[in-house]
């Protein structure tokens, strides 16, 4: 059991705040880190990682500071998002590579067991090079598990793989947190952090923007004003239908045609819009959502 | 050192298409050597040109970068190098390693080649042999640390490599004597000088000072590259 600690940690590029003064715990289990693309998340793996020195506070590994400590690497296993490995080696060679320079008392059947976790026995004997996108994925995988690490960290790891191995892997992770390892993951779409992460830490602009398990994180995305364009065959008497309602906040006439509303519950919205137009008997054209982009979804998050 | 480190830069150098490369030059340099014995009667200063001339000044050092090149530029640029530096492992164990590999790829690939051509032109001096045989030895090495601290420091360390080996000791060198005090090559050529007058380049520089600035730059491009490796930094595109 390890706990990996964060205290107000900073990291700027000249001007360019990337991580700006966050602080986290983060306990077994798996842990998602969720943010927008450009948010800061690989930097902050980095700095977690060790492979970045932060320009203020400390990360520390059950105490001991990951800057400057190889020794940490006993205890903490990374998988990086960027694809390149040692593709002129086998996979077995590789992740064999990888137990010997952990100096694994028994690095073959080390190997083995790693390669047998994420099923690549089939493939160990072929080199990385003819390996897919999914495959390099689980070798890294091995490589990161063959000291079978207490803390684990993985940088957009379902980037690139098929649904399959993408329930394979999100299987994977969760055994590991319940077995008592510190499984922390970042990924910029919601719907994969909360099928594998009891605990979200979100992201945005380099800032910690919420905390919490993943029903409060979705119930804070989900809950908040939702905009839409309505097209009805009768947008007035659509506006003042909709205004009797509690789900609704605001309904406007767009100039060039059409409704804008803002709806507080998304879920009542949902239910209550068809059958109101069925039963007015005004026909529904079109209903499409304006901000229901990632981005604004964390900049709602941000504002809270 | 380590061993996995080693294995594996190895394979890098043996597994790519450089590795012909590597062996194209030295092939060469063997080949140039056999025609001319075979059809002349070499003098002192025919063989001096080629082996000297070719071998020690461009193919030694022109190996060295390509090795360079081969096991540790691609790394550091792909970020393949994270799968060495997660581990609890020393940085310098993992600097020493690779130079290693790279002198050794040198050795193979250029120092011995050079013996080999200086043997077959001149079967009765031995005293000839040796003295280009150790030059380019203790040259190897300077090299090979001058090229991974290059390769730690800079994207374009083959350009600065290429720039060192051929502007700076090539053509700079002769119109700016004081160049000597800072070349590897002329520090080689000092050491193999000392064995035996090979006088093609006038080399008034003292041996203490040649193996004293060799010393220097191996140590100090170990101990840099090392600096360099322990700041690494994983996140290039977020």
């Amino acid at each position: 059991m390890s706990t990996l600690v964060l205290d107000r940690v900073s990291r700027w590029y000249g001007d360019v705040v990337a991580v700006n003064d966050v602080t986290m715990r983060f306990e077994p289990g798996v842990t998602g880190l969720l943010g927008p693309n450009g948010a800061g998340k690989s930097t902050l793996l980095s700095l977690m990682a060790g492979f970045l020195q932060p320009s203020a506070g400390e990360v520390a590994l059950d105490g001991q500071s990951v800057w400057g400590h190889p020794e940490v690497y006993r205890t903490l296993g990374l998988v990086p998002e960027r694809e390149a490995v040692y593709e002129q080696l086998t996979g077995w060679d590789f992740v064999l590579a990888n137990a010997q320079l952990h100096k694994l008392p028994n690095p073959r059947a080390a190997a083995q067991h790693a390669l047998d976790i994420v099923e690549m026995t089939p493939a160990q004997g072929r080199t990385i090079k003819t390996y897919s996108k999914g495959m390099r994925q689980r070798v890294k995988m091995a490589s990161a598990l063959v000291h079978e690490p207490a803390v684990l960290l993985l940088d957009e790891p379902f980037n690139g793989m098929d649904p399959r191995q993408r329930l394979h892997l999100m299987e994977l992770l969760h055994t590991f947190g319940a077995d008592g390892r510190t499984v922390i993951f970042s990924s910029h779409i919601l719907e994969e952090v909360e099928q594998v992460a009891r605990q979200v830490e979100v992201i945005v602009a380099g800032r910690h923007a919420a905390s919490g398990d993943f029903g409060a994180i979705r119930r804070l995305m989900v809950d908040r004003p939702n905009r839409y364009v309505l097209h009805t065959s009768d947008d007035r008497a659509m506006a003042a239908l909709l205004m009797r309602d509690e789900a609704i906040r605001a309904v406007s006439l767009r100039p060039d045609g059409g409704l804008d509303v803002e709806a507080t519950d998304f879920g009542r919205f949902a239910q209550h819009l068809p059958r109101v137009a069925r039963e007015a008997g005004i026909r529904l054209r079109d209903v499409s959502p304006t901000d229901e982009s990632l981005e604004s979804v964390f900049a709602y998050l941000v504002a809270s | 050192m380590n061993a996995t480190v080693m294995q594996i830069a190895w394979r890098t150098v043996a597994g790519r298409r450089r590795g012909l490369v590597l062996l194209a030059l030295p092939v060469l340099l063997i080949a140039l050597a056999v025609v001319v014995g075979a059809l002349t009667d070499p003098s002192v200063d025919t063989t001096l040109a080629i082996v000297e001339g070719l071998g020690v000044v461009v193919i030694l050092p022109l190996v060295a970068l390509i090795a360079t090149s081969s096991v540790i530029v691609p790394e550091l640029e792909d970020g393949s190098i994270t799968y060495l530096l997660a581990k609890p492992i020393r940085r310098s164990a993992i600097v020493l390693s690779k130079v290693t590999v790279v002198a050794l790829v040198t050795i193979i690939c250029g120092v011995i080649p050079i013996a080999v051509a200086a043997y077959i032109l001149e079967p009765n001096e031995p005293r000839l042999v040796l003295a280009l045989t150790v030059g380019a030895f203790v040259m190897a090495l300077g090299y090979s640390a001058l090229f991974m601290a290059l390769a730690s420091t800079t994207k374009h360390a083959i350009i600065a490599g290429i720039a060192y080996i051929f502007l700076w000791e090539g053509l700079l060198a002769q119109y700016m004597p004081g160049i000597r005090w800072l070349s590897i090559q002329r520090w080689g050529l000092k050491v193999a000088d000392t064995i035996r007058d090979i006088s093609t380049k006038a080399n008034d520089l003292p041996l203490w000072y040649a193996l004293l600035a060799m010393a220097v730059v191996v140590v100090g491009g170990v101990a840099w590259a090392t600096r360099r490796l322990a700041r690494y930094n994983l996140s290039g595109e977020d």
